[in-house]
């Protein structure tokens, strides 16, 4: 949660406001609500904005908005109080506490919608004025708000507090493997922390062991300096190195060489070696080496773990999103039930804007629901009686009843969970180039210090051990071993400040040589919305006019298209004509009974003094005025109507991502072929592809059809990208060579992609390739450095010329170089240099 | 040059201390969460928070 940019100061601009000073969305200029905070009037785009800025100033926390870096979420007023009395249950409440004290109980909460560390400090202000809670801390790293809390208080009364500040609050379930991997970190960082105060300790007696030998020491000194270097050094090894020693001995086992075998090897002999030296008071002493390669190691390993850490948060807040309690009917009474307790054939109560918790065959009515998460396109689905709805999907347009046909764990939803699950242990894994290379390395390296050693039994016995020994620590394949590591992590690390994530680790590689780049078109290359890019009317009423008074009657629809009618997408900003003026102030004014409707899958439709007014699809239109003949076909058109006459058409269409052009452009001219794989079959998905101008386009794809055009292209040998969101894309996502969600990615997209990127400029994706590239020029100058360091050294040594000190030095040295130069990476230039 | 067989010493005291306390601020979850934490200076009046905050995590 990297802050990125500081909104300017609201105050400012007061005289006239643009954007709401709670939530920041443009502001409706005929429709603002106004308050005083902070001694200035202020304006808010709606109640629920207002209603949270007015109980923030009340309650005496108006530093919130000096603080923050970024928006408040808008509110939802509509959330159920009755949905949080659950909670207080005493068998869900049970289930929900970590840790019980003599006064209190900790419940963890789960909150989303926090933008900034304001939000944390706002959340615990409010949670702590309520009288039954003892203490609050929010985290913002896994989005937590941990509340201790008075034995059999309500919680729902926190979590109504936290709600009323426009933040959605959930209880926090964590997984097993979650916590297991929250305790490893803290391991982890505990054994860099001593490994790195040992290297300080151990190095600080190095170095004087080191000029020692240039200057001549006195034997007592040097022995004072081994003496105190060696149970540093032992309980670095015994306690930091540790993990290279089981995992090097877990793999030879099974007879595998993996790169912790040298390692552990090299760490072990060097460490032999220099306690023999130190009891005998001969040869020299590789303390400092010891200690510096497993700090080093460490560090890289630290990193790679906690991006590892930071992605499985992100996994685990999909499961969350699914609602922990239903309503359901019983002799038409609603009880809240945990939906763990639902059986099949329950009737369950699912009001408009909820997420289905179980899979259920709709019983009354008919309503409108967001499959995005399955099929990936953003148009919802009319579902009728008799028809399925599915947990995770979001039911939009009204409350209905529904009967369980599958409960929980028998779901859709989790039925893609598993399938995901078990797709990733299957994912082809490239073979780990620099293991290979370094388990034949170790033998060789074994082999020649032996023989070496033995050479020199035969020239001078006295020296024969320390010029094997020579060889096996100048030769320490350390800088091979870091090569591959430190670069990937410095990569990692340049990506997160961009908003990616690495998920895993061939990703970058992967992407360096990638030759066929393939978007998916909703969610991806466009973001959901439409724009009005063209208006026609056909009677007297100006374009304006039509336009304004389309926004006026779109506040009463939910469906997606109704996007293409705000103020700021707009393309006229123009005051609307007098006429108009009272039409649309017979909107705002119509009361429950007589205000617009929204018909189901058709549009709006609006009785004003008698006459009808339609705004929706031509065939709703037709209804009224007999057929109707749409202008062209060269894009979707919604039509407005009055009583029996047309007033004007509004031609609809998918609204690009910002960057999605340069994106494309860029792909193109680095030789890379772009293509667009789409579920969508419409006009609009060939708009897009032709105004993008990719190499090619396919529409009408079902998941299965994308996958295998990607396997195709793969059999065929090309390097396969595959950009994409939504649950539809998640097995290409996962067989293309690298698979890349983008923001707003439904969650379950994030399973499965090799890169995941919670920022939405499409800008990162062709910086990250860039990164790939670079990144992969890095790796090979590492190796060719570690290569030809070893080249030179290893005769040098078994040569007699390299005394043991300065072939502890220069193995050092050669890993330093490395990870300095590894770390360059986090300075080179992404910008675009072609244009 | 005898110093050093009481200096050494010392260096060594400071390096468990410094070791005890970090291995204290591990534990107790000071560094669960990177982001927040540049943004308590700005806070004040946490007197209701403050056995929360000092670490110990318990009250």
């Amino acid at each position: 949660m990297a802050i990125s940019s500081l909104i300017p100061s609201p105050s400012i601009n007061c005289d006239q406001p643009t954007e709401c000073f709670h939530c920041g969305e443009k502001l409706d200029v005929s429709l603002t609500f106004q308050t005083v905070i902070g001694g200035k009037k202020r304006s808010m785009c709606c109640p629920g904005c207002l209603a949270v800025a007015e109980m923030i100033a009340t309650h005496g926390m108006e530093a919130f908005y000096d603080r923050r870096t970024h928006y408040a979420p808008p509110p939802d007023l509509e959330l159920l109080d009755s949905k949080f009395a659950g909670y207080d249950d005493p068998t869900i409440r049970e289930s929900l506490i970590n840790e019980v004290f003599e006064d209190s109980e900790r419940i963890k909460l789960l909150i989303t919608g926090m933008t900034c560390a304001a939000c944390s400090w706002l959340i615990e202000k409010q949670v702590l004025q309520l009288s039954d809670v003892r203490a609050a801390l929010v985290q913002l790293g896994d989005a937590s708000l941990t509340v201790d809390i008075c034995p059999n208080a309500p919680l729902s009364n926190v979590m109504r507090a936290v709600a009323s500040l426009g933040y959605e609050v959930q209880p926090f379930t964590t997984s097993e493997r979650n916590t297991i991997l929250f305790e490893e970190n803290k391991r982890l960082l505990t054994q860099l922390s001593v490994a790195g105060l040992g290297m300080m300790q151990v190095g600080m007696f190095a170095i004087a062991l080191h000029a020692g030998d240039i200057q001549g020491m006195d034997s007592n000194y040097v022995q004072l300096m081994r003496w105190v270097s060696l149970p540093i050094a032992m309980f670095v090894v015994s306690f930091s190195a540790r993990d290279f020693f089981i995992s090097a001995w877990r793999h030879l086992r099974v007879g595998a060489l993996v790169m912790d075998l040298p390692i552990a090897v090299a760490i072990a002999t060097a460490t032999l070696a220099s306690i023999y030296a130190t009891f005998t008071s001969s040869g020299t002493v590789y303390f400092d080496s010891v200690v510096m390669v497993t700090f080093f190691l460490l560090i890289a390993r630290y990193f790679e773990q906690r991006n590892r850490f930071k992605n499985s948060q992100l996994l685990q807040q999909t499961h969350d999103n699914l609602p922990l309690l239903a309503s359901r009917i019983i002799l038409d009474e609603i009880h809240l039930v945990p939906t763990q307790q639902i059986v099949v054939n329950d009737r369950l109560r699912i009001f408009h804007g909820d997420i289905i918790p179980v899979d259920g065959e709709l019983l009354s009515g008919e309503t409108e629901v967001d499959e995005s998460i399955f099929t990936g396109e953003s148009l919802p689905r009319t579902v009728r009686v008799g028809e399925l709805l599915f947990a995770g999907t979001c039911n939009l347009s009204k409350s209905v009843d529904i009967r369980v046909t599958n409960p929980v764990g028998l779901t859709r939803f989790d039925a893609l969970q598993s399938a995901v699950a078990s797709a990733e242990t299957k994912k082809p894994r490239i073979a780990k180039m620099a293991d290979a290379i370094a388990s034949y390395f170790v033998a060789i390296v074994l082999l020649l210090s032996l023989t070496s050693g033995l050479i020199w039994w035969w020239i001078d016995a006295s020296n024969s051990f320390w010029i094997a020994l020579s060889v096996l620590v100048v030769s320490c394949p350390c800088a091979l071993g870091l090569a591959t590591p430190t670069v990937l992590t410095s990569a990692a690390s340049r990506l997160q400040y961009m908003g990616g994530l690495i998920r895993s680790e061939n990703a970058m590689e992967e992407l360096s040589r990638i030759d066929y780049a393939i978007f998916d078109k909703t969610g991806t290359l466009t973001d959901g919305d439409f724009e009005c890019v063209e208006i026609r009317p056909t009677s007297n009423f100006s374009a304006n006019d039509c336009y304004l008074y389309a926004c006026a009657l779109q506040k009463y629809s939910r469906h997606p298209i109704s996007s293409a009618f705000r103020h700021d997408s707009g393309t006229s900003k123009n005051q609307p004509s007098n006429e108009m003026v009272d039409f649309i102030g017979n909107i705002a004014q119509s009361d429950d009974a007589n205000c617009p409707v929204y018909v189901t899958g058709m549009g709006l439709t609006f009785k004003d003094n008698g006459i009808e007014y339609r705004l929706g699809q031509s065939q709703f239109i037709e209804e009224c005025v007999g057929d109707v003949t749409l202008p062209d076909s060269s894009m979707h058109w919604i039509v407005l109507s009055r009583g029996k006459n047309i007033l004007c058409f509004f031609g609809v269409r998918d609204r690009l991502r910002p960057n999605a052009r340069q994106m494309i452009s860029y792909f193109k001219n680095n030789n890379i072929k772009t293509m667009i794989l789409t579920g969508d079959s419409s006009q609009q998905a060939r708009l897009v592809a032709q105004s993008l101008n990719v190499h090619s386009a396919e529409f009408g794809l079902s998941p299965e059809d994308k996958l295998g055009i990607v396997m195709d292209l793969q059999q065929r040998g090309h390097q396969v990208l595959m950009v994409g969101d939504g649950a539809n894309d998640g097995p290409v996502l996962l067989h293309s060579t690298v698979g890349v969600a983008v923001a707003d990615a439904t969650d379950i997209a994030r399973v499965k992609a090799d890169i995941v990127f919670t920022n939405s400029d499409l800008l990162c994706i062709e910086k990250t390739h860039r990164l790939a590239i670079k990144a992969r020029g890095k790796i090979l100058q590492n190796f060719g450095w570690a290569i030809s360091y070893n080249f030179f050294a290893i005769p040098m040594a078994a040569l007699g010329y390299v005394q043991p000190w300065a072939a502890a030095l220069g193995m050092s040295l050669s890993s330093l170089v490395v990870v300095l130069n590894s770390m360059r990476l986090n300075h080179v230039n992404l910008e675009n240099r072609d244009i | 040059m005898e110093v050093l067989y009481f200096l050494i010493p010392i260096a060594l005291i400071f390096c468990v201390v410094t070791l005890k306390l970090i291995f204290w601020a591990i534990q107790s979850g000071q560094y669960d969460d990177l982001d927040r934490h540049a943004h308590i200076i700005f806070e004040e009046d946490q007197s209701k928070n403050d056995s929360y905050r000092d670490g110990s995590g318990n009250e």
